[in-house]
C-alpha cells in the first residue's frame, strides 16, 4: 500500500497534461482586433470511434466550454464562462450529415443537411467565434477551453430530439440502444486547450 | 445567435412554390460562418407543435388508403411510382418521379435531385429535404413532432399513445380536477440495519394558481422490508408532507411535515447512497438509527440568488431502535453493530440555518464560496435519559430540558488555473450552551468521512475502558480543516469495443489533507472548557492523495497523529 501512496504522489506531481493524441486537436486563436475567442476543433471524424458512432447513427455531442482567464502573478482569475453543445448525426439511408447548435435558453439551430462526408467533416472543424466573450477592462489574459465529444446516451438522445424535433417519446429501437449504452458505456473523449495570452489595454 | 451569410437557394424556391409553411426551427445555410454572439439576448426554448388531429387523420387515411404503396423500413425510391407512396418508420429516398402523394410517418423524406413528386407531400415526426433540383409542385406538409401511432395485423397504422416512460405512466395514472393534480409516488429511503429498506408509497397533490404559486402535498406510506427482532415496532411507518410555494425573484416555501419514521442521529456520514450501499454490501452501517414520531412547520425563503434562509420547529417523540436482521450481499454471517439506545422522550426544536452559495454546479462545483451557519433549540419536559459516566455529561433534568447547538461550514474552491485548483472547508458543529447533549445529537470524529486516514468513530469521546459495542458518539463538538489539491489530468485510459467506450478519460488527482478534533465541553477532567477548543496539539491529522473521476473516487490516506495503517476509501461524490 505504502509502494501505491508513492507512486500515486508521484503521479499526481508529475502529473502533465497527456500529449495531444494523434486524431482530434484543437485549437484557440484570438482575434487580433475584437480578442473574441476562435475555437476548433481538428480531424475530429479522423478518429475511428466517431467516424464509427457516426456511421452506425449515434449521435455525437461535441460539449464546448469556454473560460475566460485572467493572467495574475500566483492565482489567475477564473472571470466568466460559456457553454454550447454541438450534435452531428448522420442518417445512413438519406446520406445526410446534420449539424445542430443548441445554446442554453435559445432555440436550436439547424444547419442545412450536409451529403457529402469531406464537406461535413470540413464543416465540424470550421472555427466558432465567440462574440461578446472578450474581456474588456486592461489586463493580460487567456482562453481555456474544453472539448468533451460524447455518444448521447439514451435520455440526452431522446432530449436533444425533442430540442431538434423529432419527438418525446423515441421507438423500441431508441430504447433498446439507450439501454445498451447505459449498460456498457458510450465512448468520450475530453480535449482541453488554451490560448496565447493577450493583453487589453 | 447564429448569424446566416447566405440564405439556401432551396428555400426561395420553396417560397416562390407556395409551400405550406409549418413552425419547424429555422434551417440556417451550410456554408455559413459560425458566430455565437454571447451576450445576445437569452430567448425561450421552443416548443414542438403537436400535430393536430385533422392532419394525423389525413395522413393515416392517405397511408391506409389500399391503393397506395406501402414501405415499412428505410428504403431507396429510384424508380417511377403511378399512385401514392406511403412509408412508415423509416428515412425514404426518393430519386425518381412519384405521379401521386408521398406520405412518411415517423420518418424523413428526401428528394433528390432530378426527383419529382407530383402531389402533396406529408412528412409527420421527420424532415423534408429536397435538394435543388428536385420538383414537388403540391403542398408540404411537415411536423417534427414524432406521430403517435402503431401497426395493426393488417398494415393499417391507427393512432395510439407513445410508448409509455415511468413519467407517462405516472402522468397517466394522475387523476386532474381543475387545476389539481393527484399523482402516485413511489421511492425508496436509506438502506439501513434497524428497519432494512424503507419503500415509500402513496400519493402525491400537486394544485397551480397560475406560474407562481403552487401547494405540492404527499403522504406516503413507509414500509419496512426488516422485522424488528422483538416485535414492538410496526413493519410501516408514514410520512407526510404539504408545502405551498412561491416562486419568482424571492422565492418562498412554507409548509408542513410529519411522519413516524427511522432517522439517522446527528453523527451520520457520507451520503445515503454511500450510507446504503455499505451496508447493503458489506454490512456496515456507519449511521445510528431511532424512531421519531410528530411533526414540524417549515419555512425556506430565498431573498437573493445565493442566500436561503430556513426556519423550522418540530414536535417530536423520540425512541430508541434495535437492529434486525436486513440482508447484506457480503458477511452475511457477521452480527450487525449494535444501535445505541438514545435518550428517550418529547422534544421540541427550533432551527434556523442560513446558507450563501456561489457554487454554480451542485454536484461538481467548480469555483467559489459556500458558507452556512445554523442554530438549534431542543427542549423536553418528558426525558428518559441513558446513563453515562460523569466524564461524559452530567445527569440530565427529566424535565426542563434545553440544550443548544450551532454549527458552521465555510467552503472555498480557488482555482488556480484550469488544471489545478484548491479546495478548503472549515466547519464546526456542537453544543454552545444549556443543558448537556441528548444522545442522538452528540458527535464523533470518523473515519472516510471526512477522515480518510481514521476508522470509523477513531474519536468517540467515551472514556469507558469496557468498549461499548453499539461505538456510540459522545463527544459535544466536532472541527476541522480539510485541504484538497487537485490537478486535472487526461488519463485517456479508456479503450473502444465497437461503439461502446470503457475507462476514465479525465479525472482529478488530489493530494488531500484534513485536521480536526471532536471533544466533550465542560470544566472536568478531560473534558475542554466551553468558551474554548480543544488544544491543537491534541487535534487529529491525516495526509493522503487520491483519484476522483467524479462518479467514483479512491483515496489513500495515514493518519499522521496515530501509528495505523494506510487506509483506501471509495466515495461515490466528492469529499467535501
Amino acid at each position: 500500500v505504502r509502494q501505491a501512496v508513492v507512486v500515486l504522489a508521484a503521479v499526481l506531481i508529475g502529473a502533465a497534461p497527456a500529449p495531444a493524441q494523434d486524431g482530434a486537436r484543437l485549437e484557440v486563436r484570438v482575434d487580433s482586433v475584437t480578442n473574441a475567442p476562435a475555437v476548433q476543433v481538428h480531424n475530429l471524424l479522423d478518429e475511428p470511434r466517431w467516424r464509427d458512432a457516426l456511421a452506425d447513427a449515434f449521435p455525437v455531442r461535441l460539449k464546448w466550454r469556454i473560460e475566460l482567464w485572467r493572467d495574475r502573478t500566483i492565482i489567475d482569475q477564473n472571470v466568466t464562462h460559456y457553454e454550447f453543445d454541438i450534435v452531428i448525426r448522420r442518417d445512413a439511408l438519406l446520406g445526410y450529415y446534420f449539424y445542430t447548435i443548441i445554446q442554453p435558453r435559445r432555440a436550436p439551430t439547424d444547419f442545412a443537411p450536409y451529403t457529402d462526408a469531406a464537406s461535413f467533416a470540413g464543416k465540424v472543424a470550421q472555427p466558432i467565434i465567440l462574440n461578446g466573450f472578450q474581456p474588456r477592462t486592461p489586463g493580460t489574459y487567456y482562453y481555456a477551453v474544453t472539448l468533451r465529444v460524447s455518444a448521447l446516451d439514451d435520455d440526452e438522445f431522446v432530449e436533444m430530439r425533442r430540442f431538434m424535433g423529432g419527438g418525446g417519446g423515441g421507438s423500441f429501437l431508441d430504447a433498446i440502444r439507450g439501454s445498451i449504452m447505459r449498460l456498457v458505456g458510450v465512448p468520450t473523449q475530453t480535449l482541453p486547450q488554451r490560448s496565447e495570452r493577450f493583453e487589453v489595454r | 445567435m447564429i448569424e446566416a451569410w447566405r440564405r439556401p437557394a432551396s428555400l426561395l424556391v420553396l417560397g416562390l412554390l407556395g409551400v405550406v409553411a409549418t413552425p419547424v426551427p429555422a434551417i440556417v445555410a451550410q456554408d455559413s460562418t459560425v458566430t455565437i454572439d454571447v451576450g445576445a439576448e437569452a430567448l425561450p426554448p421552443p416548443t414542438l407543435v403537436a400535430i393536430p388531429d385533422s392532419v394525423l387523420r389525413r395522413a393515416l387515411d392517405r397511408f391506409n388508403d389500399p391503393t397506395t404503396s406501402k414501405v415499412f423500413g428505410g428504403s431507396q425510391f429510384p424508380a417511377d411510382l403511378d399512385g401514392t407512396l406511403g412509408v412508415y418508420s423509416a428515412a425514404v429516398l426518393v430519386s425518381g418521379h412519384i405521379r401521386g402523394d408521398v406520405v412518411v410517418i415517423n420518418g424523413d423524406l428526401r428528394l433528390q435531385s432530378g426527383g419529382r413528386i407530383d402531389g402533396a407531400v406529408i412528412v409527420l415526426g421527420g424532415r423534408f429535404s429536397p435538394d435543388p433540383g428536385a420538383v414537388h409542385p403540391g403542398s408540404v406538409t411537415e411536423y417534427r413532432a414524432s406521430a403517435s401511432v402503431r401497426l395493426t395485423a393488417d398494415y393499417l397504422l391507427v393512432p395510439t399513445q407513445s410508448a409509455p416512460s415511468l413519467r407517462t405512466l405516472a402522468e397517466q395514472a394522475a387523476l386532474r380536477f381543475n387545476n389539481v393534480v393527484l399523482t402516485p409516488h413511489l421511492g425508496v429511503g436509506v438502506y439501513n440495519r434497524v428497519e432494512g429498506l424503507p419503500i415509500e408509497v402513496g400519493p402525491a397533490l400537486t394544485w397551480t394558481d397560475g406560474d407562481r404559486l403552487s401547494l405540492r402535498a404527499a403522504a406516503d406510506l413507509i414500509i419496512r422490508t426488516s422485522r424488528d427482532p422483538s416485535g414492538t415496532r410496526s413493519r410501516t411507518g408514514w410520512h407526510g408532507r404539504v408545502a405551498l410555494s412561491r416562486d419568482g425573484a424571492e422565492p418562498l416555501v412554507v409548509g408542513l411535515e410529519g411522519g413516524n419514521r427511522i432517522v439517522p442521529t446527528a453523527d451520520s456520514i457520507l451520503s445515503p447512497t454511500e450510507s446504503s450501499l455499505n451496508t447493503l454490501l458489506f454490512r456496515r452501517d456507519y449511521r445510528d438509527w431511532f424512531g421519531q414520531t410528530g411533526a414540524s412547520a417549515f419555512v425556506s425563503w430565498r431573498p437573493a440568488v445565493p442566500l436561503t434562509l430556513t426556519a423550522r420547529a418540530g414536535w417530536y417523540r423520540e425512541n430508541s431502535q434495535a437492529v434486525s436482521s436486513p440482508f447484506s450481499v457480503l458477511r452475511e454471517s457477521s452480527p450487525w453493530r449494535q444501535n445505541p439506545l438514545i435518550d428517550d422522550g418529547k422534544f421540541t426544536v427550533i432551527a434556523l440555518e442560513a446558507r450563501w452559495s456561489q457554487w454554480d454546479a451542485p454536484g461538481a462545483p467548480r469555483d467559489g464560496w459556500q458558507a452556512a451557519v445554523g442554530v438549534r433549540r431542543t427542549g423536553s419536559n418528558e426525558i428518559t435519559p441513558v446513563q453515562l459516566p460523569s466524564q461524559v455529561r452530567d445527569p440530565l433534568p427529566t424535565s426542563g430540558y434545553a440544550a443548544f447547538e450551532a454549527s458552521f461550514d465555510l467552503r472555498r474552491i480557488q482555482r488556480i488555473d484550469p488544471r489545478n485548483a484548491l479546495h478548503v472547508r472549515f466547519a464546526g458543529r456542537g453544543w454552545i450552551g444549556g443543558d448537556p447533549l441528548t444522545m442522538q445529537r452528540r458527535l464523533a470524529l470518523n473515519g472516510a468521512d471526512p477522515f480518510a486516514g481514521y476508522a470509523f468513530r477513531s474519536v468517540t469521546c467515551d472514556p469507558r475502558r469496557r468498549i461499548d459495542p453499539s461505538v456510540p458518539a459522545l463527544c459535544d463538538r466536532q472541527m476541522m480543516v480539510q485541504a484538497e489539491f487537485r490537478r486535472t489530468v487526461d488519463l485517456h485510459l479508456g479503450t473502444q469495443l465497437g461503439p461502446y467506450g470503457f475507462g476514465i478519460e479525465r479525472a482529478d488527482l488530489l493530494l488531500l489533507a484534513d485536521f480536526g478534533s471532536a471533544w466533550i465541553a465542560g470544566d472536568g477532567p478531560g473534558q475542554v472548557p466551553a468558551g474554548s477548543i480543544q488544544s491543537l496539539n491534541e487535534w487529529r491529522a491525516d495526509i493522503g492523495a487520491g483519484i476522483d473521476a467524479g462518479w467514483i473516487g479512491a483515496y489513500l490516506a495515514r493518519s499522521l497523529t496515530e501509528d495505523g495503517p494506510v487506509r483506501l476509501s471509495f466515495r461515490l461524490q466528492r469529499r467535501f
